[in-house]
Order: C-alpha cells, then structure tokens, then sequence
C-alpha cells in the first residue's frame, strides 16, 4: 500500500488490502514513532518501521522525495515464509525505484 | 453535505461528463468524466501546476512548452515526463493529492448551492480514470474530521492567521517542513496562504501547522487530545452511513482568535500566482 505520509491518503495498493491497516492509521502510527523518536533524540530520520506478530511482519517505508512530502510504502509479509532481511532489502529497492 | 453528496452520487450513476460549479467561499468547479472525478479547481487549493511550479519540480518555461504541446489532447504530464524529467509516478501523486486537496478546501465551505453543466474543457493533468465520488466524500469527511478534533472547527482554522511563537528559530527546528512554514509564519498568512507559498497542499499544511502548534511553535492552541499526544492523530471511531460530520465538533479553545463576520475569508486567488 501506498500512502501519503503527511496527509494519511491512499494513492493505491497491491495484494490483500484487509491484511494491512488503513492508510490514516497507519500514516498516524508513523507519525506517532516519528514524533516519539525525535523527543528522545532531537533529530527527525525515520527510515522504516518493522513490527512483527506471530503470524506478520508488517513494514512501513518511508520515501523521500526530491521535492514534495515523503511517501509511505506498507507491506504485510507472512512470517513463516519471509526472510525478514532479505525483504528488508527488496523493499528498499522497491521504494527507491517507485518514484525514479 | 448530504445534498451535495446525493447530487454527485446521482452524477455518478448516470455517467456524467461536465463540470459541477460550486459557489461559496472558496467557489469550485469539479470536472466529471463518465461519472469519476478528473480534476477539482479552486482558488482554496494549489491545484497540479502551482504546486509542480512552486516547489521547483519544474520551471515556468518548461509547463509553458509542455502546455502549448499537449494542453489541447490533455496530453501535458506525458511532454512533462518527456521532457522536464518529472516522473510518471509522481506526476500521478501529485495529481491525486490536489484533488483531494481542493475537495478539502471546498468541503470547508459545506456546499449548498451548485449547478451541473454537461461543458467540457481540456484539463491540463487529468486524473486517469478518475476518483469515485464515495471515494472522495470519504476521504474529505475523514479530513474536516481530524481538525475539528485536533484543533476545532476547520473553517476557523483556516482563517487563522499563522504566527511563529518564538520558542524556537526556524533553523534549529528539526523537521524540514516546520523550517518552512515558520519562514512564512508572519502573521500574515493563512494555511492555504502558505500552502500555495509552499506548494504543498493545503490539508497537509494545516496538519502540520496544527502539530507545530501543538508543540508551541506557533501561536494558537489546539484542541486538547484525549491521549494527552499533541500533534498525534486521533481515531476515528466508526461513522454510520451519510453521517458528514462528528455529532458534537470540539469547542474552539480559548486562545483561538474568533472570526468576524465577512473579515479574513480567503482571497479569491492565490497569492503572487
């Protein structure tokens, strides 16, 4: 799923929709970590954020642009099958092609 | 809103094509294509080219020759893709957003007067094939929400004049974008003001403005949050169905300038445009 990282909005997605969390939500929840992150440290950087369940990793992207608000890139990914670092990787090639 | 909604709900079914003028402040044309939406123009919004203009993603004279080349074939994006470098993607981002966006800006005025005209003009960067309207009712409800609730009633906010606190110098603020909107928070100019001075859109300026505020580098206080998080979205609990807008919006605090009648409405174009 793709999301505006700033206003919450859905720009489209791929896959099975009702396996991730809507667009707002999960715009918030990054904005939330973001927000928390740079009370602690003073800096803003968020790159990604990785929470895992029993079942999912669920992965949210975060990609620049040149000019213009970051993007959110949210990818649900079946743990029993996934190799987290290696996804990790593809998803940041995938993030960094989307918009080049 | 529900007259509004049931006007393009009902443009919708019968697969119109034409424009829908809205009057109020800020007024506003939706242009319909076989019942989706293609574009929304209002002066309360950057629409595409202001906002591809005004953040430098391309120059005057490159829209003026993809203009000249494609406008009449709506074939602009394409020769701006071609030949300013812009990128499909993001030309489709950048298009989707500023129609929500405008429909935002027109969804402050609650629309209660409009015509529908079966007129066609060429849109320079058409969304293709278009947004459905519940789609975009949606996605505006949600919006008008989140003010109301993380500061109070939308319309007053955006009348506000922005001004920087300062707490804090634009340059040791950390987040980039509060850097740029506390250059443009003199007291003078509204968030659409600094949206289209920014060229971002208007909603994702008064999101943010409303999160600086929060944190006391703006002036203006907004509504207190349930979870004590300033600046952190809110839930929305679920809405029924053709309900436009939460039962009961928060009160305006008390430090919110109010607003006099007929005084600090938006101008009717966007500034130095």
């Amino acid at each position: 799923m793709l999301i505006d990282g700033t206003t919450g909005l859905e720009y489209g997605f791929g896959g099975d929709r009702s396996a991730l969390p809507s667009a707002a939500e999960s715009c918030d929840d990054a904005h939330r970590i973001s927000d928390t992150l740079e009370a602690v440290s003073g800096r803003t950087g968020l790159e990604n954020i990785t929470v895992t369940t029993t079942l999912s990793h669920y992965v949210t992207q975060v990609i620049p642009r040149k000019r213009g608000d970051s993007l959110l890139l949210v990818v649900a990914l079946a743990r029993e099958s996934t190799n987290l670092a290696l996804a990790a990787r593809q998803i940041d090639e995938h993030a960094r092609k989307l918009l080049a | 809103m529900t007259g509004f909604r049931g006007e393009l709900t009902r443009l919708h079914e019968s697969r119109f094509t034409g424009v829908l003028r809205i009057e109020g402040v800020p007024a506003g044309v939706i242009h319909l294509r076989e019942g989706l939406i293609a574009a929304i123009v209002t002066p309360g919004a950057p629409g595409p080219e202001s906002l591809l203009l005004k953040s430098e993603r391309i120059t005057e004279r490159e829209w003026s020759a993809a203009f000249a080349a494609g406008a009449p074939e709506e074939r602009v994006g394409a020769h701006l893709t071609k030949t300013a470098g812009v990128g499909t993607a993001e030309l489709e981002v950048v298009t989707v957003s500023a129609l929500y966006d405008a429909a935002f800006a027109i969804g402050l005025n609650r629309p209660d007067r409009w015509q529908a005209e079966t007129e066609t003009v060429p849109l320079p960067l058409p969304v293709r094939p278009g947004v459905h309207p519940e789609d975009l009712l949606r996605e505006t409800r949600r919006r008008l929400s989140v003010v109301s609730q993380r500061w109070g009633p939308p319309e007053q906010l955006m009348t506000h004049r922005v001004r920087a606190s300062g707490r804090a110098a634009p340059s040791v603020v950390p987040n980039a974008r509060f850097q740029d909107i506390l250059l443009h928070a003199n007291g003078r100019h509204t968030p659409r003001d600094i949206a289209f001075l920014l060229g971002r859109g208007t909603f994702a300026v008064t999101t943010d403005i409303v999160a600086m505020a929060a944190r006391g580098l703006l002036d203006g206080r907004p509504a207190s949050s349930p979870s004590g998080a300033a600046g952190v979205a809110i839930r929305q609990p679920a809405r029924r169905e053709g309900e436009d807008r939460p039962a009961t919006p928060p009160a305006p605090p008390a430090s919110l300038p109010r607003r006099r009648p007929g005084a600090g409405r938006p101008e009717a174009g966007p500034p130095g445009a």
